[in-house]
């Protein structure tokens, strides 16, 4: 009976041993996917895809597998309250060869702060960055609502990045196609087009988006490789 | 009655509010990582469900704080004690029956199961001691098994009550007049005493289980006992009503004879009691080979029970909803060694997604309920032995060994293999 208590009591051991060694290869297999390493070629047409707000636990992970889908890099401007208890998320989107930008703390408009206010809402975004990812840089901050003053120029010490196209995406249509046509319609060489990864229909839309502007010969970058490429032009 | 039990169950339905409240983000932020089922069973099973369970008995316990005091009884009852091989502790247990301060006669049935140690003599020993309203019968039963034991005393009993008591368990001096008082005033079938670990300082396996029946085990029998439906009247310590015994058909061949006993008495739409002042202290497991066997046993026995009598089939509203409570710790269980104990292992590598915000909410309504349980213990004045290391113990290792233990038990009953006889 005792090799039998022991048997079992092994066989119960083996089993949490198996779903601890399976939860841990469900975090990898998305934490550690392949960098998305795309060739850019300065004379080709490029656009960058960015996104506001996130991370959101439900649409920023169907964002991510779209853009890992088509191979498209993206830069994620995430706000640093909302990355508490998103740990394997944000890494998610550093391992995945995306770009992170600092979209403040809390979502305040800059433009009404002081300057103390304004350093502190982009440093305490940096410094929760830091705590998932230490070795991470951001360079760039997009002011929330697009909304700045020569003083939060100043405050910052990285430069602003607003955009070129407004995907509303933000605006309640309850539909992606406005998203789609807006997009399509509006979008040229050396673009930025701003979404925001907390809706459906971003998801939705992204799916037409990307293949659609893949056709016309667009190639996608993130923002630093976007100015690196305009900089050499 | 019925308005404490509604009370309780708001209050844990206000609990499951909550906790759901805070489920949604938990399982979304889960959601993109595992598959939705295995995070909702294990959400269910360590989070939810116990909340629920530990908050409506800690809720409930605090209503029925206050102890029922019952008249004194001069009945005169049948105390019966089976042993097998038991020289070691029987003399004790029946002296702790004979300095009974007990107002009516007893009649001590000493049921010798086949022993092949001195158990006889040691018996034997003890019938000089016997005084005029302290009778000791040495009884012969041939057949090996508890439940033969039981059966063949059952048969010799003339009292309307009678009592059980393991032949390694001792009685505080109180406790046959205190489970009388109770059985006889409430009219129950079964009342069941309230038990300690006699040997705590034996090893650290017992001084675990010390806090196990100080405080888990009192927890859900005082819960169970204040709606008269106490699910396992232990044979260790406890009252019962002859005729319903009699009535049930006493004693059936299984591993849980206690358990499916007091299932079938609810069952007949009877009440079981438990009356927390009726102290007895058993000598418990000391190894952990002893401990996982017991463990074993006492899950075969709630199956058991469960299939004798399943929860839709009990006769009282009370029992039913216990039974089907009972159903749900197989489910507990698993989810605690598959779903709690990897959520461990994942958050000491830095990932804390199953042992998160509403595990420790859960922690916490259980060390509400504890806590108050160790207080509710400490006012009955019960001489109890407190040890850190065997609390840190209990806290941390003990739900692992019983979960493991009752889980081998459940799949030796479902694979229909006999269980080791007892």
């Amino acid at each position: 009976m005792r090799r039998k208590n022991l048997l079992f009591g092994t066989t119960v051991c083996l089993v949490i041993f198996a779903v601890v060694v399976w939860l841990f290869s469900q975090i990898n297999a998305r934490i550690r996917r392949d960098a998305i390493l795309e060739q850019v070629d300065p004379q080709q047409p490029m656009v960058a895809l960015t996104f506001d707000d996130g991370p959101n636990v439900r649409y920023t992970p169907q964002i991510l597998d779209i853009l890992y889908e088509t191979q498209t890099p993206a830069t994620f401007f995430l706000i640093g309250e909302k990355l508490a208890g998103q740990e394997l998320l944000v890494k998610e989107i550093a391992s995945s060869g995306h770009e992170i930008g600092n979209h403040t703390y809390s979502h305040q408009n800059l433009a009404k702060l002081d300057c103390l206010e304004i350093r502190q809402e982009i440093q305490k975004m940096q410094e929760t960055l830091r705590n998932i990812l230490p070795d991470y840089t951001i360079r760039y901050l997009r002011p929330p609502y697009g909304s700045y003053t020569q003083e939060v120029e100043q405050t910052a010490d990285i430069p602003l990045v607003l955009w070129t196209v407004d995907s509303g995406d933000w605006e309640e249509k309850g539909d992606a196609q406005p998203i789609i046509q807006t997009v399509l319609e509006q979008i040229q060489n050396g673009g930025i087009v701003v979404f925001h990864d907390d809706n459906p229909y971003t998801v939705e839309a992204l799916q037409v988006i990307i293949p659609a502007l893949k056709e016309k010969g667009f190639q996608f970058v993130t923002i630093s490789q976007l100015y690196a490429c305009q900089k050499k032009g | 009655m019925k308005r404490k039990f509604i009370l309780s169950s708001c209050f844990s339905l206000l609990w499951l509010a909550i906790s759901l409240f805070f489920t949604i983000g938990w399982a979304c932020g889960l959601s993109y990582i595992l598959p939705n089922f295995y995070i909702w069973w294990v959400i269910i099973g360590i989070a939810l469900l116990p909340g629920f369970l530990m908050s409506m008995m800690f809720f409930s316990n605090l209503l029925n704080w206050k102890r029922k005091h019952y008249p004194d009884t001069d009945e005169d009852t049948t105390v019966v004690i089976c042993a097998r091989n038991e020289e070691k502790t029987i003399t004790r247990t029946i002296w702790a029956i004979l300095n009974q301060q007990y107002l009516g006669h007893i009649r001590l049935l000493v049921v010798d199961n086949a022993s092949n140690d001195n158990t006889r003599e040691k018996i034997y020993d003890m019938l000089n001691c016997a005084l005029p309203c302290r009778s000791i019968e040495y009884v012969y039963c041939e057949q090996e098994g508890k439940v033969h034991a039981l059966n063949t005393a059952l048969c010799m009993i003339d009292t309307p009550h009678f009592i059980t008591v393991d032949a390694d368990t001792y009685l505080e001096q109180n406790a046959v007049q205190k489970i009388m008082n109770h059985i006889v005033a409430e009219d129950a079938a079964c009342v069941a005493g309230n038990l300690f670990a006699a040997n705590t300082k034996a090893s650290l396996i017992t001084k675990m289980q010390n806090y196990d029946y100080l405080l888990s085990i009192a927890s859900v029998k005082r819960f169970q006992g204040s709606y008269a439906s106490t699910l396992v009247a232990q044979g260790t310590f406890s009252a019962y009503q002859t005729g319903a015994v009699c009535q049930a058909g006493g004693w059936q061949m299984s591993l849980g004879e206690d358990i499916v006993l007091t299932y079938n008495l609810l069952a007949l739409g009877k009440k079981s009691g438990y009356e927390p002042e009726a102290v007895g202290y058993t000598t418990v497991p000391q190894n952990l080979y002893g401990f996982y066997n017991q463990r074993k046993r006492w899950a075969i026995g709630m199956i058991e029970g469960l299939k004798s009598v399943p929860p839709w089939k009990q006769g009282r509203a009370y029992p039913r909803y216990f039974a089907f409570v009972n159903l749900c710790i197989i489910y507990l269980d698993a989810a605690f060694l598959f779903g709690f104990v990897p959520g461990v292992i994942l958050a000491f590598s830095g990932y804390f997604y199953f042992v998160g915000l509403l595990t420790l909410l859960t922690l916490f309504i259980g060390t509400l309920l504890f806590l108050s349980m160790y207080l509710y213990q400490k006012q009955l004045h019960i001489p109890f032995q407190n040890s850190f290391l065997g609390f840190v113990c209990f806290l941390l290792f003990f739900q692992t060994l019983q979960s493991t233990a009752a889980m081998h038990g459940y799949c030796i009953r479902a694979l229909r293999r006999k269980g080791e006889w007892k």
